[in-house]
């Protein structure tokens, strides 16, 4: 959401025009679209690891914002987030539907799990969000590493083991101990 | 670290990010329907990793997918472009057809594979009015059925769940709970005819479920089963 600089008024657009897609109006989810398909195709992208998977994919994720923007609750979970977390189960379906994916992620998608936000990035995320990430900071760099890679890229616990190198059960050790230290801190800031 | 210490039970945050398989996950998703503390658990999750959203870099999306949306049938079921490239139905949605707040609507598969090849089948059963949507799983191995919970039915009537194959035909596959979510067990001939595609149904009945082995009263929720 390029269009503003006001995270609160970005927002409060994005749930409008969502809200009205639930109502049926089809210039809304034209509006939907235009306001987050940069941000769902980053993610689909991301995960699928090729460009035609990820438009057919994208196409399916709005096909699916529209069946269900009724059901969204302005209330419950941001926007942005509600749209996002459809794109991301999308992509992993088609993913693990596929039963393989690219050894290599393509270039376009660049391995955000190892990258240094911009200051805009940094300037544009929440309090939620900047909690979070200080939290993420503060594990010690292999479950933060696990951690941003199982949700970057969606993969299963053996995959991220593989991946790593590492054995299956120290795997999982390292990230339910990250998470668990996550949770506490995420929750008692 | 504590070596020997055990791992701490992190399964919610586990099955929120998708790093479960196999059997781990299919009893995960068991749990998130069995156990409402468990399912608002993972929810929880779901919103403390949303700020990880952030992160991911924009690429701006093809002309293309809009052309297409913007063809888009006014109906709310408009069905997916057959020229959509969807392998058989995958498994992650199932998850959030689990989850009151990610319920979606999967597209049909193209495919349609033995079902005792697949452990799980879900359906997310959209309501009529498009006010909400009940999940339904089955686990194909034990033929355990379960139903998230809806309050349909008024008082003095039942809900009764149908499946709808290719011949069009309802047949029945049980009376749902009153409150809460529902378990049933459903015989081998019932699972037999259970595969991706076919119409879950829920009408409303006279307490007790319908007298004349089909529907008699109205469609309140529907959805198609595909393998989770």
């Amino acid at each position: 959401m390029r269009q503003t600089t006001d995270p609160a008024a970005a927002r409060a657009r994005l749930t409008e025009a969502l809200v009205r897609t639930g109502a049926e109006d089809r210039a809304a989810l034209q509006d939907v679209y235009r306001l987050t398909s940069a941000k769902l195709f980053g993610i689909c992208l991301r995960i699928c690891g090729e460009r035609s998977a990820a438009e057919d994919v994208l196409h399916d994720v709005y096909l699916t914002i529209w069946k269900r923007a009724g059901a969204y609750e302005p209330g419950r979970a941001s926007p942005i987030s509600w749209l996002a977390t459809i794109a991301r189960n999308k992509a992993i379906d088609w993913v693990r539907a596929r039963g393989a994916r690219p050894a290599h992620p393509i270039e376009e998608a660049a391995m955000v799990a190892d990258a240094s936000p911009d200051q805009r990035e940094i300037a544009e995320r929440d309090e939620e969000s900047r909690r979070l990430h200080d939290c993420l900071d503060a594990l010690d760099e292999r479950s933060r590493d696990a951690i941003r890679t199982a949700f970057f890229d969606g993969v299963t616990y053996a995959e991220l083991a593989e991946r790593k190198n590492m054995p299956l059960g120290t795997m999982k050790s390292i990230v339910r101990r990250g998470l668990l230290q996550l949770k506490g801190c995420v929750d008692d800031a | 670290m504590t070596p020997d210490a055990p791992d701490p039970d992190m399964t919610a945050a586990e099955l929120a990010l998708g790093l479960l398989d196999g059997e781990e996950r299919a009893a995960a998703l068991r749990r998130v329907l069995a156990d409402p503390a468990f399912a608002r658990e993972v929810e929880e999750w779901r919103q403390r990793l949303a700020g990880l959203f952030d992160d991911y870099p924009e690429v701006a999306a093809p002309e293309s997918v809009a052309a297409r949306l913007a063809q888009l049938d006014a109906r709310p079921a408009a069905p997916s472009r057959p020229g959509l490239r969807w392998p058989i139905a995958g498994v992650v949605t199932a998850i959030a057809a689990m989850l009151a707040l990610f319920l979606v609507v999967r597209p049909i598969p193209q495919a349609v594979t033995p079902p005792a090849a697949h452990r799980m089948m879900a359906a997310s059963l959209v309501m009529s009015d498009r006010s909400g949507a009940m999940p339904a799983i089955v686990d194909m191995t034990t033929g355990e059925m379960r139903v998230g919970e809806a309050a349909v039915a008024p008082a003095g009537k039942s809900a009764q769940l149908w499946m709808i194959g290719g011949d069009g035909v309802p047949k029945p596959m049980g009376v749902l709970a009153s409150a809460g979510p529902s378990r049933m067990t459903l015989a081998a001939g019932q699972r037999a005819a259970l595969k991706a595609g076919i119409t879950l149904a829920v009408s409303i009945e006279p307490l007790g479920g319908s007298p004349t082995g089909l529907p008699t009263g109205p469609v309140v929720a529907s959805g198609k089963l595909s393998i989770a």
